[in-house]
């Protein structure tokens, strides 16, 4: 469960910082201790076999009966998710997805948990600059997995003396704008700086602009299109286009709406899968090789 | 198998797994999730696994803790 080997590789960072972590499904311990022992985890992995606490947490699976997938226990697991606790056990935050696919990558879930931006993978990123701006996009991890969120960043670098108008202001402005696209690629929610406001004083307005390194942050991850579990990647990596569309101005004037591009490619992974998914991967690429199409 | 069942569910997740399998049910957006921010979590007393029982109220750290639940380490 990549998950849970993801959180290791943060663990000790989590642990220098005051914060410990743990891991709770109705997995017994034996198949715990399996797990642990095959990708060398340190960190509490709990047991509730007869998931009470998943109940008392009140985020028990409902949509499956007491008798289906006895021998793999589906029945009692939990809605996957995860608690940030204070120091006195009060939740502090929590990241649930309605999917079960899907979840924070380790250095997402570190950052969050820190209250800080996350530090980029140093093997991914790109850039460009033109006469006036620069614009450089790195990732939270050294690559992109199914269904595991990281985070894009996009730093957009304005010179000295000049601002650009941030989101939210009159369409008039032009006002900073990102797109980033590609196949396969799902984004979440944009975070923008906080804008400072611009006394317009001969238009009687204020208007929000940004300056300096304009940090934008992008929750990112690759779905099925691309990459479909349990089988052989079809492809190694995967471009992401990054287009800023700005137009920069100083006190007095501004100049013309520009547009700067960069496109960055980022390995893809596999999943730590567990074996067992091996047997249906091959029913499914029998069934295709007999059709000769592949399943929908 | 194959044709008639399909293995891409309604957002476009794809498993090995044909959809009408248990695990492949998904919730609604108004899933429960438990405690909100602000609230106290139930007590949590469990194995771990080396068998140790674990107190995470009484083993939160000085600046708190993460606790994750998962479907399972297995499948």
């Amino acid at each position: 469960m990549t998950q849970l080997v993801q959180l290791q590789q943060v663990a000790d960072e989590l642990a220098t910082n005051g914060i410990s972590l743990f891991a709770i499904s109705n997995d017994p311990v034996e198949v715990l201790s399996e797990f642990a022992h095959e990708h060398a985890i340190t960190f509490p992995l709990l047991s509730d076999a007869d998931s009470e606490v998943i109940k008392a947490f009140g985020i028990m699976n409902q949509l499956i009966d007491p008798d289906e997938g006895r021998s793999m226990r589906w029945h009692g697991i939990a809605y996957p998710g995860t608690y940030f606790l204070n120091a006195d056990g009060v939740v502090a935050d929590k990241d649930f997805h309605q999917h079960h696919a899907r979840r924070s990558s380790g250095a997402t879930v570190l950052a969050r948990a820190l209250g800080r931006e996350v530090e980029l993978a140093s093997s991914v990123s790109a850039d460009a600059t033109n006469e006036e701006i620069s614009v450089r996009v790195g990732l939270s991890d050294e690559s992109l997995r199914l269904e595991m969120i990281s985070t894009l960043v996009v730093d957009i670098g304005i010179p000295d003396g000049l601002h650009a108008y941030a989101p939210g202001a009159p369409e008039q402005f032009t006002p900073l704008a990102l797109e980033v696209g590609g196949a396969g690629l799902r984004l979440g929610e944009f975070r923008w700086p906080e804008p400072h406001p611009l006394d317009m004083v001969d238009l009687d307005m204020t208007v929000p602009v940004l300056s300096g390194n304009v940090r934008v942050a992008v929750p990112i991850t690759v779905t099925s299109e691309v990459v479909r579990l349990g089988h052989e990647l079809t492809s190694n990596s995967i471009v992401i286009d990054v287009s800023v569309v700005t137009q920069l101005c100083d006190d007095t004037a501004c100049g013309l709406p520009q547009q700067l591009s960069v496109s960055i490619e980022v390995p893809l992974e596999r999943l730590v899968e567990p074996l067992g998914i091996q047997y249906y991967v091959e029913r499914v690429e029998r069934t295709e090789q007999a059709q000769g199409t592949p399943v929908t | 198998m194959g044709d008639e069942v399909g293995f891409y569910d309604e957002f476009g997740f794809y498993s090995p797994q044909p959809i009408d399998r248990a695990t492949r049910r998904q919730p609604g957006l108004d899933h429960p999730t438990g405690p909100a921010v602000g609230e106290s979590v139930p007590a949590v007393l469990l194995p771990n696994q080396s068998n140790v029982l674990i107190d995470v109220q009484a083993s939160l750290g000085s600046a708190g803790a993460i606790v994750v639940f998962h479907r399972s380490a297995y499948w």
